[in-house]
């Protein structure tokens, strides 16, 4: 009897362990995933475009050759199999896949390499793509049709992050078909979806590829993705965009506010998607030839007279939650390999930066704000955004500092910066190679370039271009920690807070994961509950 | 009449072609680089920003750009979308209906609703159904329409599920909008309507046509209204101008691709093109819509024939 | 004929007496018409008169700093201490409200006198004038309202800044030309009367039918043009404010905060609701005694 009774319970126990194993979901294959974004694509053209509203939808219709595991960051093999570098750095040598066909059935090879390196860097076609090897391309060469040489004219140690955003692959013969500049609006490439339709404005519409069987290793599951299609929705306002989130037209959403984001994270139905992205926070770009700004105690000064942990507080408390939207005191984000607490040189300290601005003659005048030689220490700043000006405002009151804002569109942005109308001034989101420093703080882009801090530092220059050559990934990171404290200490920008990823979906919504820039989603082993 | 029309169609083309001209200059001379835009939302090299610019012409000096563009225009080439490629023409073709038939239902709710309140308001005046009716009247007028749009979204949309968030290609999407639109222009409407009606009905032949004998209700309707309504038309074109290019904020609101997005956007990024084949539509609506106009002020008011 | 005499007497025509006698005519107008104003109308009045004193002393109706920012006390609901809460910063909404009464209402006044003083010139000129300068001006508004607002807008904020000084500017010029419009219908609509026939036929001088006969016809829709443009000029600069135009941060502008608050009207509904409420109601009473006034005025209407 008692035996009897101990068996039921073993052979329950073992069903019951069994059940619990059983309720992990097995993904379900089907259905169709509509996400909301906030701008309609430009063109759907890697080689041509760089806009990020067309860069989240064309990831998943073309594929680069290496790419970045998310949990290691290291390079892993997509469509190249292998791949080497010269020693010199010139040269990379790329073993291909020989089992991917584009979506038009023609074959992935050697030569679409090739003609998709010399399209992008074709001056006839002025391309806009961001990140992509300008300037240091030379050309690129068949070895055998598996085999493909991409001479470079010096070295350039961007360029194998470069191969995993900026050159992703496209269909010669499509190209030929549609022309260069309408190709965009027709894509053709070898990924897990293809291209339905574009109603301009309004939706992308995406299939699952059906011959996909080249899935790389870092994706969860092999051959065709779950999903049947995928659709893009441009849903401009963003209210309206959680709006359609609640009533189901959509189960995805990118660029939630704060405000909406914390109602509905609560909510069961919905879950955070957040991505941290690398790269340079927000930071205000400092005028430095324009008074007083030119003055190094005053940039100092503006860096040591914010309080970073309660604007970012203020403004993004319910993103903070998810590590999301911290304060930033360097000009890498925490989660950027170039970030180096040693570049981080100013906290918030007020007694500091107004002794600064002491022992640099600017005295309080009668209503507190500080003068010298008759000028009022006056900093007039533009950007396109709220929240965190009207903080900073107030808290530079507190040393002397009157702080006029201008809020303004881009473009006008922009401009008043360009033609140093502004003292301190919004600068646009940025890349993950830490490369992008020098887009904003070396000397050849000043006048006609993003450097709106006007800077032509040779020292910082000398620096930035060492990285940019530098193929041992230790001492890469030495130059741009150095470059990043040097620039911090003469105050060239002033880093307020990161800047991240945060949307809300669905939690019917499964599988979603993103790439290890933390900006796009890979659609591929998404799929959808009922 | 024909010598009338063909005067106005020679005002016409005057009009529009001042119009394309005027924002031609207008657009160029407002600051701004749009190669930085076109690269999107990340720093690039300069080398290849000025590579851009030197694609898009926008290296040479203002004056040039501006000759150059017009002559182009007037070729009759409108051009592609300095950011998509897209030719202007096709993108034209595509915004037209939907703002068209935004700006049409709205219309049409606007003087479906505020008509019968601004005569209500005059023929009671000083009761309290005019205090109510100008309320609404002033209620309408003085709301956002992002306001009253997001509102109805969040009531009608989310909470009751009546109808979507937004878009365009079914009438169902068509109604949130249509309405908030409609509201405005009825509470417009409806406060010139009723201030024109009482200064109709209080002039000599309104009397006399009570003397006549005339019911009250014709008096009110045939008479009063037919004179009240001239400067009710003018608002009516005025604000139908106005809704072509302004429907921006409801557009955007409800997701709609519409003209007034397509022009607010070639304008804040600099699109040239974009722009100039967007006012030419605009101009030339427009001035169909005055010639229109004047032609019911005509027929309303028999007495400005010989003006 | 542009002459000093016409243009004097358009002022009076539209004001029968010169300044203080008409203020004093106005009050003694009020305290006898009186009874003939409705409660709405003297309601309406009242609030006015309230909201005026409060735009001019903001100090006395308000507990808090406008401007000052308070992180530790953003989004609090509207309580005891915060009447109409506070907003993303934690300022005080109501005091907020309070000091942008001024801001707003002089924003308002300013972009109004633009727009109805050139749009009567205009507009009377065309209607009244008729020919090729009825023709001419009626072209340039055409034009001009083909012309987008907001491009018009951006190049007044690329010249002169942006703040509340380019805000008024753009958006008295931005509707001067669709009020020409309608005041040239209006005086139209009058010229066209028998009566004004008769006055000429008689020998009248062009100011003596201005004076007489057109002004004081148009006035009613001048006054309709004047409080519904208030209210348009406020939610332009609302609309536009992301553009640079409206008052910079940290100035309080009703038009403004309602812009900035739209996306909070499903979260913390009071940022939005309560400032946009205050300003339906004093765009309400505007209208209440602006159509009062009219009545008022109007020399038949009392007799009828």
């Amino acid at each position: 009897m008692r035996r009897r009774m101990m068996t039921i319970v073993a052979v329950a126990a073992v069903l019951a362990f069994q059940q619990t194993a059983l309720t992990a979901p097995l993904p379900r294959v089907g259905g169709t995933l509509v996400l909301a974004t906030d701008e309609d694509a430009d063109r759907l053209d890697p080689n041509l475009s760089g806009q990020r509203a067309s860069t989240i939808v064309y990831t998943q219709i073309f594929e680069p050759l290496i790419l970045r595991d998310p949990k290691d960051k290291a390079f892993k093999p997509w469509l190249a199999t292998s791949w080497q570098a010269s020693p010199d750095g010139k040269t990379y040598t790329f073993r291909l896949r020989q089992d991917v066909k584009f979506h038009d059935g023609t074959p992935f090879n050697a030569a679409a390499v090739k003609f998709n390196f010399d399209r992008t860097h074709n001056p006839a076609l002025s391309t806009r793509c961001v990140g992509c090897a300008l300037g240091f391309y030379d050309s690129a060469e068949v070895v055998d049709p598996f085999t493909v040489r991409v001479h470079l004219k010096s070295p350039w140690a961007p360029f194998l992050d470069a191969l995993t955003t900026a050159y992703l692959m496209v269909s010669p013969t499509a190209v030929a078909k549609a022309g260069d500049r309408d190709f965009g609006r027709q894509p053709v490439g070898s990924g897990p979806f293809r291209f339905v339709e574009w109603i301009p404005n309004d939706r992308i519409v995406l299939e699952r590829n059906p011959d996909y069987t080249w899935s790389p290793a870092v994706f969860t599951h092999r051959g065709k993705a779950y999903l049947d299609r995928v659709i893009y929705k441009v849903i401009p306002e963003p209210s309206s965009r959680v709006a359609a989130l609640e009533t189901g037209e959509v189960q995805l959403v990118r660029i939630v506010s704060s405000e909406d984001f914390q109602r509905l994270v609560k909510d069961a139905r919905y879950a955070p998607v957040v991505g941290l992205l690398p790269g340079v926070p927000w930071t205000w770009a400092i005028n430095t030839t324009k008074f007083p700004t030119s003055e190094l105690a005053v940039r100092q000064a503006l860096n040591l007279g914010i309080d970073r942990e309660i604007i970012a507080k203020a403004v993004f408390r319910a993103f903070q939650a998810y590590g999301a939207f911290r304060p930033a005191y360097t000009l890498y984000s925490p989660v950027s390999w170039a970030y180096d607490k040693s570049a981080e040189p100013y906290s918030f300290d007020r007694a500091r930066a107004s002794s600064l601005l002491d022992g640099a003659g600017w005295r309080a005048g009668p209503d507190g704000i500080r003068e010298k030689a008759g000028q009022r220490l006056e900093i007039y700043l533009v950007s396109w955004e709220h929240g965190v000006p009207e903080l900073m405002q107030a808290q530079l009151r507190r040393i002397g500092i009157s702080l006029r804002v201008g809020i303004l569109d881009t473009l006008s942005v922009n401009a008043a910066q360009r033609r140093g109308e502004s003292h301190m001034g919004a600068v646009p989101a940025s890349r993950t190679d830490p490369d992008i420093l020098s887009l904003l703080l070396h000397s050849r882009n000043v006048g006609g370039g993003f450097n709106f801090s006007f800077v032509k530092d040779p020292e910082l220059d000398r620096l930035l271009d060492q990285g940019a050559i530098e193929t041992n990934l230790a001492q890469r990171r030495q130059f741009y920690v150095r470059a990043a404290r040097l620039a911090m200490e003469r105050a060239y920008m002033l880093p307020v807070h990161t800047r991240d990823n945060i949307g809300l979906a669905s939690t019917r919504v499964q599988g979603l994961r993103f790439d290890a820039a933390g900006l796009f989603p890979m659609l591929h082993d998404v799929w959808l509950a009922p | 009449m024909g010598s009338f029309l063909l005067f106005r169609l020679v005002h016409g083309l005057v009009v529009v072609a001042g119009v394309v001209l005027l924002v031609s200059v207008m657009i160029h001379i407002a600051p701004g680089d749009p190669a930085m835009l076109l690269v999107g939302d990340s720093p690039v090299p300069r080398e290849q920003l000025e590579q851009i610019r030197r694609d898009l012409g926008l290296d040479r000096p203002i004056a040039v750009q501006i000759v150059s563009n017009l002559v182009r225009f007037a070729r009759g080439d409108l051009g592609s979308s300095l950011r998509t490629n897209r030719p202007v023409l096709s993108d034209l073709t595509r915004v037209i209906p939907s703002t068209f038939m935004l700006a049409v239902s709205g219309m049409f709710i606007g003087i479906a609703v505020g008509v019968p309140i601004g005569v209500l308001a005059a023929t009671r005046r000083g009761e309290w159904v005019d205090s109510l009716a100008t309320a609404f009247g002033v209620l309408g007028i003085s709301l956002p329409t992002f306001w009253t749009g997001i509102l109805a979204i969040a009531l009608f949309s989310v909470q009751l599920g009546w109808f979507p968030t937004g878009g365009q290609g079914e009438v169902r999407m068509l109604v949130l909008p249509a309405l908030t639109l409609g509201w405005f222009a009825a509470g417009a409407l409806a406060r010139i309507l009723r201030s024109g009606m009482l200064e109709a009905l209080s002039q000599d032949h309104i009397n006399v046509a009570r003397a006549k004998g005339l019911r009250e209700r014709t008096v009110v309707l045939k008479h009063a209204l037919r004179s009240a309504l001239i400067p009710a038309v003018t608002l009516v074109t005025v604000q139908f101008g106005a809704l072509l290019s302004g429907t921006v904020i409801v557009e955007t609101v409800f997701a709609r691709d519409g003209l007034g997005r397509f022009l607010v956007h070639g304008i804040l990024q600099k699109d040239f093109p974009v722009v100039q084949g967007a006012v030419l539509v605009i101009a030339v609506i427009y001035t169909a819509i005055n010639l229109f106009t004047d032609l019911v002020y005509l027929q309303l008011d028999p007495r400005l024939r010989y003006a | 004929m542009l002459s000093r005499e016409a243009i004097l007497s358009a002022f009076s025509g539209i004001f029968p007496l010169r300044a203080h006698k008409n203020f004093i005519f106005l009050l003694v107008g009020f305290a006898r018409l009186s009874r003939r104003f409705t409660f709405g109308g003297i309601l309406a009045f009242a609030l006015l008169t309230s909201v005026v004193t409060i735009a001019l002393l903001p100090h006395v109706f308000s507990s808090y700093d406008p401007i000052e920012v308070s992180p530790e006390s953003i989004f609090v609901p509207p309580s005891l201490n915060h009447p109409f809460g506070t907003d993303n910063l934690g300022r005080d909404i109501f005091s907020r409200v309070v000091f942008g009464a001024r801001t707003t209402l002089g924003f308002a006044l300013m972009a109004n006198a633009i727009s109805i003083t050139l749009s009567t010139l205009f507009g009377i000129l065309a209607a009244f004038r008729g020919g090729w300068l009825d023709s001419l001006i009626m072209r340039v508004v055409d034009i001009l309202l083909a012309f987008p607002g907001i491009l018009l807008a951006l190049i007044m904020v690329s010249f002169l800044g942006p703040g509340l000084a380019t805000a008024m500017v753009s958006v008295g010029f931005g509707q001067t030309p669709g009020f020409v419009r309608i005041v040239r219908g209006s005086a139209l609509n009058v010229r066209a009367n028998l009566y004004v026939e008769a006055a000429r036929a008689m020998g009248a001088s062009d100011a003596r039918i201005l004076r007489r006969h057109i002004l004081p016809n148009v006035r009613h829709t001048l006054i309709v043009l004047t409080t519904f443009g208030f209210g348009a000029a406020i939610l332009i600069g609302s609309s536009l404010s992301f553009l640079g135009l409206g008052a910079q941060p940290p100035t309080p502008e009703w038009g403004s905060m309602l812009g900035q608050a739209r996306g909070y009207v499903r979260t913390y509904w009071w940022v939005a609701t309560l400032p946009g409420s205050v300003l339906a109601v004093v765009l309400l009473s505007i209208n209440i005694v602006g159509d009062q006034l009219r009545d008022i005025l109007d020399p038949r209407l009392r007799l009828g």
